[in-house]
């Protein structure tokens, strides 16, 4: 080894040595803090202080090169707005309004619905440990949601400006009767029903939408309460979920087993497999799904302890058979949607730090993962676009979060929301 | 890449979220003090999110970081030329050595001694050459300088340390004359 080598070599290994040591815990995250609060400079900003890198091999002086692409920059712009101005107006929305819950002061929330495109808010109503408790009719044009007059839970519907809210008249002092699900035409409500006085009134009850004709389809013989009823595509079924009482860990939301039961009445059949719990997280995302045919359900559920949440995404055939696990074992798996073409199915971890987000076919085949740990977006909890092409996730961290839509890539597209906060129930008007 | 650059801070986090010890090594090196070295890495990363619409070429990130590194190194060396600490870790030199620890201890003090008579315009080529282990060419791209310059300036540092090793050998002898 010639001296020179030597000491290229000692200097290397010093140099090595030098740099081993920790690096700070926080010091890539307290970048990412303070760059949170910076503004990305437009490209023409970088290039008049001279930040544009263009390469070693460009074979020009660097002003020079600045000074040219400003130009050409330049003559784009003007091109652009010519253009704009040739074109004029906003650019389409995709879809229809987006109803969103806005958590104030926990467990209070405000709801809203606004354009796609993040214009035109609009406050509809204030409601306190409501959460997943607002649905749109199916023609996009009513929403329903809870009314509580006197001190009694009760019905109403309203139109996505606002305006025109109708309360329900329904018999009885003392039965409870809240929001639940659109019938597939409109034209029928199912809602979820107690009695502070009498247990045994507990059940889904289903009326006609102007609050007539009511008749209760379940009758609660375990003293457990029913909730998040849907109606099955064709309208001829309804599943729902009875809650065990407090059997959920904090925070999850509630926990018990799903059945399903014909409208026109009959005996509920169990859908969970034994030894299994279904989970739902009370907002943010519905516990269990039809699939667009009507033919099949899916819907996450835990296996064995419940504080342990080992749960799995599970598809069962509604006219009989095995439920099948077709996702990975995760921790509170929960969100379970079936998109409007039936070809995806999405789902979310909602565990405080480890909040993910995937889509996968039918069948459990072609898993994507669109935010959380090992992707690029921190965010979850994804419900469909009317036309399926695209995705409403809320993104940022815990408390802090907006709305953005997302395609079944995983490319985060367009800002919806401007109002950092957390999300407890959001969902996109159905396309007549 | 894209997606940071069309300002989604999540994409640039995970984008520089494995890079950050290297910078930070990178730096710790160039300015000899970890305070100042977190603060050049946290100065290169945010104006890198700053400025990341002007970097047109996806595969030249490193470089281009590094660049703003080194560059962000330059801030902090000139505004805490006072404050700069060197730190001799005795106990790291010792560790990693073979059977002549006090021999070791003794070149690592010399590389040491000699690293410190460097600008940080020295150090830092020596750095990206040496640590790095990035050619001249690849070098003097990441420090935004010719190439002739890069060689000059690695040229003059090499001397530099060279000259404070032979001074420090002749040293002990001209003591032991002198003992004698």
């Amino acid at each position: 080894m010639t001296r020179r080598d030597s000491f290229d070599a000692a200097l290397a290994e010093w140099l090595e040595d030098e740099a081993t040591g920790t690096t700070p815990a926080s010091l890539h995250d307290d970048a990412i803090r303070a760059a949170r609060v910076v503004r990305q400079r437009p490209l023409l900003l970088v290039m008049v202080r001279g930040g544009v890198d263009f390469g070693p091999r460009l074979g020009i002086r660097r002003p020079v090169a600045t000074r040219f692409v400003l130009v050409i920059l330049a003559l784009a712009l003007l091109v652009a707005a010519l253009a704009l101005v040739g074109v004029g107006g906003p650019r389409p929305i995709v879809n229809g309004r987006i109803l969103l819950a806005r958590e104030t002061t926990a467990p209070k929330a405000e709801y809203f619905t606004i354009r796609p495109d993040g214009t035109d808010e609009v406050k509809f109503l204030e409601a306190s440990e409501c959460g997943q408790c607002t649905f749109w009719s199916p023609d996009g044009r009513r929403i329903m949601m809870p009314k509580v007059i006197d001190g009694r839970l009760r019905t109403a519907v309203i139109a996505p400006d606002g305006t025109g809210e109708v309360v329900l008249a329904f018999p009885g002092e003392t039965l409870f009767l809240g929001p639940g699900d659109w019938s597939p035409d409109g034209r029928q409500l199912a809602l979820q029903g107690f009695d502070p006085s009498d247990a045994s009134r507990a059940g889904i009850f289903i009326t006609a939408s102007d609050g007539s004709s009511i008749k209760r389809i379940t009758t609660s013989t375990d003293g457990r309460s029913t909730e998040s009823p849907k109606f099955s595509p064709d309208g001829r079924r309804i599943v729902f979920l009875a809650v065990d009482a407090d059997t959920a860990p904090a925070g999850l939301g509630f926990a018990g087993d799903l059945f399903v039961v014909e409208t026109n009445g009959g005996v509920p059949r169990q859908l969970n497999p034994a030894g299994t719990k279904a989970l739902a997280t009370g907002q943010t995302g519905q516990p269990i799904d039809w699939s667009p045919d009507g033919r099949q359900l899916v819907f996450a559920a835990v296996e064995g302890a419940l504080a342990d949440g080992r749960s799995a995404v599970f598809k069962v055939d509604v006219e009989g058979g095995v439920p099948v696990r077709i996702s990975d074992f995760g921790q509170f798996l929960v969100s379970v949607e079936w998109s409007p073409d039936g070809k995806w199915i999405a789902y979310g971890e909602v565990t405080s730090g480890n909040e993910s987000t995937w889509i996968a076919h039918p069948d459990g085949s072609g898993v994507r993962q669109l935010t959380g740990p090992g992707t690029p977006v921190v965010g979850c909890c994804a419900t469909w676009s009317p036309d399926g092409t695209r995705l409403l996730i809320q993104r940022g961290t815990v408390g802090s979060r907006d709305l953005w839509t997302m395609d079944l890539a995983g490319n985060v597209l367009d800002r919806i929301s401007s109002t950092a906060a957390t999300y407890v129930w959001y969902s996109w008007a159905p396309q007549p | 890449m894209i997606r940071a650059r069309q300002g989604d801070l999540d994409a640039f986090s995970a984008l520089t979220s494995g890079r950050a010890s290297r910078l930070f090594r990178v730096a710790r090196l160039i300015l000899r003090n970890d305070e100042m070295a977190e603060d050049a890495v946290q100065d290169a990363l945010i104006r890198a999110w700053q400025d990341l619409r002007g970097l047109r070429d996806p595969d030249r990130f490193d470089a281009w970081l590094h660049r703003l590194l080194v560059r962000a190194c330059y801030r902090a060396a000139e505004g805490h030329r006072r404050h700069v600490a060197v730190e001799l870790n005795v106990d790291r030199a010792t560790a990693t050595t073979g059977g002549d620890p006090q021999g070791a201890i003794a070149v690592r003090d010399q590389l040491e001694r000699g690293f410190r008579r460097l600008s940080a315009e020295q150090r830092a080529v020596i750095v990206l050459h040496h640590y790095l282990g990035l050619s001249l060419a690849d070098a003097a791209d990441a420090l935004g300088i010719p190439l002739g310059t890069m060689q000059s300036r690695l040229s003059r540092a090499t001397q530099v340390m060279r000259a404070a090793l032979e001074a420090d050998e002749r040293t002990p002898a001209l003591a032991g004359e002198v003992l004698r």
